[in-house]
């Protein structure tokens, strides 16, 4: 069922929310990845085929209004001038809740977790830090952001992902933090320690 | 235990990075975490690096924030600090903290050049690696848990505290009476 939606998708050619219907649907943002996991003959490299063409197709600035790309780009380029700091407000707070209300709650995170060119890890870790603070995310997207970010390979990226959690203070997320492996021993301690702060 | 120079780090930015060779400071966590203001670098001088001594830092440094995240701190030895014949001002004017006590146990590693900024680079670097692990996270509800004890005990007047962090502290404080 799945594979017909990505399918169908790459008939129609993605736009943002068939893009984010195909993303969380599944629960996993990553669909290439997923893909590449069904196995390695000839029908799962032809949907790896497809899942890379689309990946491509999301993640070019003709699948969202100039005006989105051009919103986003200034809030990375606010993260850019000033890191994001613990117990400080940043200037891309103001400009992430106003980008949320002209271009929807889902905007934000489909930028974040499409793994756009973009964004390089350390920019995708600050993302998340303040998708964090940002109240107006649903739960399907705080969910989609927190996977997609502890599936990265980078320490800084899962950890911005929990301490998102912690900021959401969302209950569902414990069970996703516990299902997590983690090899870094003090992320590993953090995790535990988010989890059952959010479980109550 | 040795008397220690403690300061607010992203704990996740010094880790060891894909881009770089084993040991090589990260220039991203120099940019992000070691901004300095005239040539200075701040930090808070503590008898040691006991559970009670950071968390005097994380309520200085909780207590003149805007809001409630989590905080690393990772701590230097003075030893190591003059060692390098860096320079300390004690600069209790310079803490931005409305804990009064506190005050005074704020310092700068002044006369910062780029050289010297260097030096104080590889010494958070040391102290975040996981060989020395001179750092220690303190989640959020650790930092609240730490703020919220200071208001019941006087320490902290919580009107001094910014609106976001207020709100939190007054939700935490009543909920739990």
């Amino acid at each position: 069922m799945r594979l017909a939606k990505v399918e169908g998708l790459g008939t129609k050619r993605a736009t943002p929310s068939n893009y984010l219907e195909l993303v969380w649907d599944a629960s996993r943002p990553q669909f290439v990845l997923e893909a590449g996991s069904i196995g390695e003959g000839p029908e799962a490299r032809a949907v790896k085929e497809t899942m890379l063409k689309l990946r491509k197709e999301m993640t070019e600035p003709s699948i969202v209004s100039n005006e989105a790309e051009s919103d986003f780009r200034s809030i990375l380029g606010q993260i850019d001038a000033e890191p994001v700091e613990d117990g400080k407000r940043h200037p891309a707070e103001t400009a992430m809740a106003s980008f949320a209300k002209i271009h929807g709650t889902a905007a934000l995170p489909m930028f974040a977790a499409s793994w756009s060119p973009l964004v390089g890890d350390s920019r995708k870790a600050a993302l998340l830090r303040l998708l964090g603070r940002c109240p107006l995310l649903t739960a399907r997207e705080r969910k989609a952001l927190l996977v997609s970010g502890l599936e990265s390979d980078d320490v800084e990226v899962r950890d911005a992902a929990v301490q998102a959690a912690e900021l959401w203070e969302d209950a569902a997320a414990a069970a996703l933090l516990r299902a997590h492996r983690e090899t870094v021993p003090w992320l590993a301690a953090y995790i535990e320690q988010v989890a059952k702060s959010i479980a109550g | 235990m040795s008397a220690v120079f403690t300061r607010k780090v992203n704990g996740a930015k010094w880790q060891p990075s894909k881009s770089l060779a084993p040991g090589e400071v990260s220039a991203d966590a120099v940019t992000a975490d070691l901004r300095t203001t005239d040539n200075e670098l701040s930090f808070w001088a503590c008898s040691s690096n006991d559970e009670a001594e950071l968390r005097e830092t994380v309520l200085a440094l909780a207590t003149g924030g805007d809001r409630l995240d989590k905080m690393d701190v990772a701590w230097i030895e003075r030893e190591a600090v003059h060692a390098a014949q860096l320079t300390i001002q004690e600069t209790p004017g310079h803490a931005n903290t409305p804990v009064e006590s506190l005050k005074g146990r704020h310092v700068d590693v002044a006369k910062l050049d780029v050289a010297r900024l260097g030096i104080v680079a590889g010494l958070i670097h040391a102290a975040v690696s996981a060989e020395k692990k001179q750092w220690r996270r303190f989640a959020r509800s650790e930092v609240l848990a730490v703020v919220v004890a200071a208001v019941r005990s006087g320490r902290v007047a919580i009107d001094t505290l910014k609106d976001e962090l207020r709100k939190d502290v007054e939700r935490a404080v009543l909920s739990d009476k």
